[in-house]
């Protein structure tokens, strides 16, 4: 029997926040099938989104694709050092901005990459001890949740966690609102009170504590000492301890300081136990476009395709800080997967690569608009953790929709060839 | 497109050719018998006095998937220091350790290498590795699905479901992740460590229900040969690294009680403990084994000195060694309830006790071993050394002079603790083309690769012979993948895809239901997300292909 053969599945499955839920039900509304949204918050604001449609243009005026891929392929051409960002969008899209990046030169970043790069400096200092989504809900005894947009920005993430007898939840530095926790069935949170702006030195603590050396002091950064003391003792004791944080939203001067402390807590605790990260993450398929572009480039995303080849430089890089300090002559903008608007530099003309419901804060030089994925066509998304690259069914194939962003990115690249070529 | 190869010394071992002098007809990018007059070729390439093999074939390197890119995220520094610029219609790309999947392609092809498996593909990361894989140009590719310390498996066996159970969900495992062999990976081990064991014997009862590693083992080896899948059991032993290991890998081949075997990289699975330093080379007793056990296949696993990375599911392993990561970083992850990795760096050196008696180890191993049908050459890439360092690993073992001058740089200590002094074989020609194309082709099922018979794939390279067989073997003139030039003289020149190579058992579609409630419960994942449809290769980029399984029970 073919394994391809029974995959036909009838549900869908979510690529928006990064938890990858593969269970979004199929419901058959006035436009034909659409993906419903299970309850969840960030999937419906995403299908809702996509029903906002989009137009292909040539300064802000209706245009054919092909022209407008021609315009396109123009400022291209003229472009001395493009930056390439956005990526919110399926990995064949990204890889499809990489071949085109190749042939140009240019920085490469995705939109919503702060939180991704904070975990990845640490990796890149330290390293890690991580744990996957299905290895957490099948394994841990105890899962602290580090901050509010653990679960504020994963919506189903407590469901995902389900509550089988002896797993114990702890809020560390938020108090649950009414909401947070939807579909968490087992005993009430524990919540130990700290301020989270002050991470560190919590972190810091715990790994003492958990050292059995003593910590001084009433208090320790808006925690209290026979608190944190016992959250030292439960993850000491925890068989399979689980920590997990959204980096993107960690407050305080210097984050990558609260990964820092939180990782080699993490790794001090699995001298005697178990113990493991979840960094969340992934929104708009952050994970995927990382995955993607360091198998691609073997840098990864803030890296600058050069003559020399491709180079890494995180803080150099970040598309905010190069268009703040106008360091590019043209912005390539995809997005699939929504993401914050597409920019208006001024100056400094768009190319927007753009599915249905893309926001823009200007009119770009030109809009090519792009398919839906999981709705349009085929494609792949990675959830946050990086190991189950999920594949997006098309349920409303064959209904009009606008080609795949790899495919307009392809045809821009064959424009871009001819615009050279004729030149 | 026709294309005559004329006068080279074909180097052939399947089809029975040692260096006989010899014309190849290359039609449509396969190799076809003698055509006679009236074939008139579009190209005649005169390779009179050169070397002819067939390309080569990797059946053990870490290429592509979930570990290998958490590898080139944690060495920068490998991706700073070496950078490719994407020109002449090549992808840009960088590292050696951990090269970028275009990179690796391209490095491949320059030194004759056609195909390359990836051996340690998670399969609940499969897609992922058979993107990376799709995004690797020129050579042929396939990956070997991990089992044995998934959580389904060890309740399938602690429950007693029968083999037949465990051989569908073998057989449905290997065709939703597209998988050309099974791997076992510290049979039992990853699974312990997640339950904080840390170190596990291969008859110690492990942390589920008190099932041993030999169970799993056995287990897995039997629903191999019992499906048919060509290539035996591709086996990483329990206790990797730790020195008195040798017992564990001698009673693992024990333990198989005559059913086929590949044991993997056991240059780090063949360490007593004798001497004052209590690690000492046993890879006689190994290759002993080896030699009287026919239905046994190994590859080695070379280390080579130089920087590199070590990249296994052997979290268990790569959790004690973190203590040696260099630089000091290193990253382990448990994963989806099926298993595990970790990324260590590592810097082999020459005047480290354990290194150098690592490398004595491994060439031991190459040389003690008499049947090069069944010892293939590798690094582990990039656990031993990067696969680039094939070249420099071939002058070793075909250049005794050479060798006794690198002994010679060694730590005294080791040098005095191993016999490779004394071995005086050297490999000829012949034996290389056997280990590197004709042996892995033969295990792993690949019936038109591997050799230069009518109807294989027209794989062929062409060398230049040299004394200095690095030089020789770096550098080759010519280098066809299915008739196609795509390097000349170890330059790329021309881009081509390869194909993925599958095999695909079938199952009791009654197994589905079992591994979807299982996947439901355990992990919240549904099954079908697990599975990759034939759709996902249809890029355009090769073929995917699909070998036979063999008849239950045969060899």
């Amino acid at each position: 029997m073919d394994a391809a053969a029974s995959t036909a599945a009838a549900t869908a499955t979510c690529p928006f926040c990064g938890l990858g839920c593969d269970d979004l039900p199929i419901v058959t509304g006035p436009q034909g099938p659409r993906p419903g949204d299970a309850g969840c918050p960030a999937a419906a604001a995403g299908l809702e989104r996509w029903s906002q449609p989009v137009a292909c243009t040539i300064a802000g005026a209706p245009a054919a694709p092909a022209d407008a891929a021609v315009a396109a392929a123009r400022l291209l051409a003229a472009a001395r050092r493009p930056l390439y960002a956005g990526l919110c969008a399926e990995v064949e899209a990204v890889a499809a901005v990489l071949a085109l990046a190749d042939r140009t030169g240019g920085v490469i970043d995705h939109a919503l990459s702060d939180g991704h790069l904070r975990n990845l400096a640490v990796l890149q200092d330290t390293g890690a001890v991580n744990a996957t989504l299905g290895e957490v809900r099948a394994r841990s005894d105890l899962v602290v949740l580090v901050g509010p947009d653990t679960v504020r920005r994963f919506p189903r993430l407590a469901e995902r966690l389900h509550a089988p007898p002896g797993r114990a939840l702890v809020c560390l530095g938020w108090t649950p609102e009414p909401g947070d926790l939807a579909g968490w069935t087992g005993a009430p949170p524990e919540v130990v009170e700290a301020d989270l702006t002050a991470l560190p030195d919590l972190a810091a603590a715990l790994r003492a504590l958990v050292a059995g050396r003593p910590v001084a002091g009433g208090s320790i950064a808006g925690a209290s000492r026979p608190a944190l003391e016992a959250l030292a003792a439960r993850l000491a004791a925890a068989r399979y301890g689980i920590i997990a944080w959204a980096a993107g939203a960690l407050p305080g001067p210097v984050p990558e300081l609260a990964v820092q402390g939180l990782v080699e807590l993490i790794r001090d605790l699995n001298r005697t136990t178990r113990c493991l990260g979840l960094p969340l993450g992934g929104a708009a398929n952050l994970t995927g476009a990382h995955q993607v572009v360091t198998w691609q480039s073997g840098c990864g995303l803030r890296s600058a395709i050069t003559a020399d080849g491709p180079l890494l430089d995180p803080d150099h890089n970040a598309w905010s800080r190069v268009l703040a300090a106008g360091e590019t002559d043209l912005v390539v903008w995809t997005a699939t997967l929504g993401g914050p608007p597409v920019p208006h530099p001024r100056g400094v003309p768009v190319i927007a690569v753009a599915a249905p419901g893309t926001a823009f804060d200007g009119t770009p030089a030109v809009v090519l608009p792009a398919g839906r994925p999981g709705l349009d066509h085929d494609a792949t998304v990675f959830r946050t953790d990086g190991t189950l690259a999920l594949r997006l069914r098309a349920v409303a194939a064959g209904e009009g929709g606008h080609p795949p962003a790899a495919r307009v990115l392809g045809d821009l690249l064959a424009a871009l060839e001819e615009v050279r070529h004729a030149h | 497109m026709r294309i005559k190869l004329a006068g080279g010394r074909v180097y052939d071992p399947a089809n029975g050719f040692a260096g006989a002098t010899r014309d190849l007809f290359v039609e449509d990018g396969r190799i076809v018998a003698d055509p006679g007059h009236g074939w008139r070729p579009d190209e005649v390439i005169d390779v009179a006095g050169k070397v002819v093999m067939a390309g080569a074939i990797d059946i053990h390197s870490h290429i592509g998937g979930g570990k290998v890119n958490i590898a080139r995220s944690l060495m920068t520094e490998d991706h700073r220091d070496h950078r490719f610029a994407g020109v002449d219609g090549l992808r840009s790309g960088s590292g050696v350790a951990t090269p970028s999947t275009f990179t690796t392609g391209y490095r491949y092809a320059e030194m004759g290498y056609t195909a390359a498996f990836e051996p340690a593909m998670v399969a609940s990361n499969a897609r992922h590795a058979h993107m990376e894989l799709s995004d690797t140009p020129l050579i042929d590719k396939g990956a070997y699905v991990m089992l044995g310390n998934d959580d389904l498996l060890l309740r399938l066996l602690a429950e007693d479901r029968g083999q037949q159970a465990v051989n569908d969900y073998v057989a449905w495992i290997m065709g939703a992740t597209r998988a050309m062999a099974v791997k076992v990976v510290n049979p039992g081990g990853i699974f312990a460590f997640k339950e904080n064991l840390r170190q596990l014997g291969l008859d110690e009862e492990g942390p589920y229900r008190g099932l041993t590693p030999r169970t799993i083992l056995r287990s897995l080896a039997r629903a191999v040969r019992e499906l048919g899948v060509p290539h035996p059991l591709h086996v990483h032993c329990n206790d990797l690294g730790i020195p008195g290991n040798i017992e564990t890998t001698l009673a693992t081949v024990a333990a198989a009680d005559g059913m086929p075997l590949h044991l993997t990289h056991v240059q780090f699975h063949s360490y007593g403990r004798e001497g004052d330093r209590r690690f000492s080379s046993a890879a006689a007793r190994l290759a002993e084994l080896v030699n009287r056990t026919p239905t046994l296949s190994v590859d080695v696993g070379q280390i080579l000195f130089g920087q590199t990375v070590t990249a296994s599911g052997d979290t268990m392993s790569q959790h004690r060694n973190s203590g040696l990561a260099d630089p000091a970083k290193w990253v382990c992850m448990d994963i989806e309830c099926d298993g595990g990795c970790g990324l260590v760096p590592f810097r082999y050196r020459d005047r480290n006790f354990v290194n150098a008696l690592q490398w004595a180890i491994g060439l031991e191993l190459f040389l003690l071993i008499e049947d090069p049908w069944r010892v293939f050459l590798t690094t582990d890439h990039p656990n031993g050394a990067p696969f680039t360092s094939y070249p420099h690993l071939i002058r070793l073992l075909m250049d005794r002079s050479f060798r006794e001058e690198k002994l010679a740089t060694i730590h005294p200590a080791a040098a005095a603790a191993t016999v490779l002094g004394s071995i005086r074989r050297e490999y000829s020609l012949c034996e290389i083309a056997i280990m590197t194309r004709a042996a892995p082709a033969r295990s792993l099922g690949l019936e038109d690769r591997g050799h230069l018979g009518p109807g294989a794939v027209a794989d062929i390279v062409v060398y230049t012979e040299h004394a200095d067989r690095e030089r020789m073997f770096g550098t080759p003139d010519l280098v066809f993948k299915g008739g196609r030039l795509i390097a000349r003289d170890g330059q790329v020149v021309a881009m081509a895809w390869g194909d993925t190579h599958v095999v695909r058992p079938g199952w009791d579609p009654a197994i589905e239901r079992v591994i979807g409630e299982h996947m439901a419960g355990r992990t919240g994942l549904r099954a079908h997300s697990l599975r990759i449809g034939n759709d996902e290769f249809a890029d355009g980029r090769g073929a995917l292909v699909v070998h036979p399984c063999r008849k239950e029970g045969g060899s």
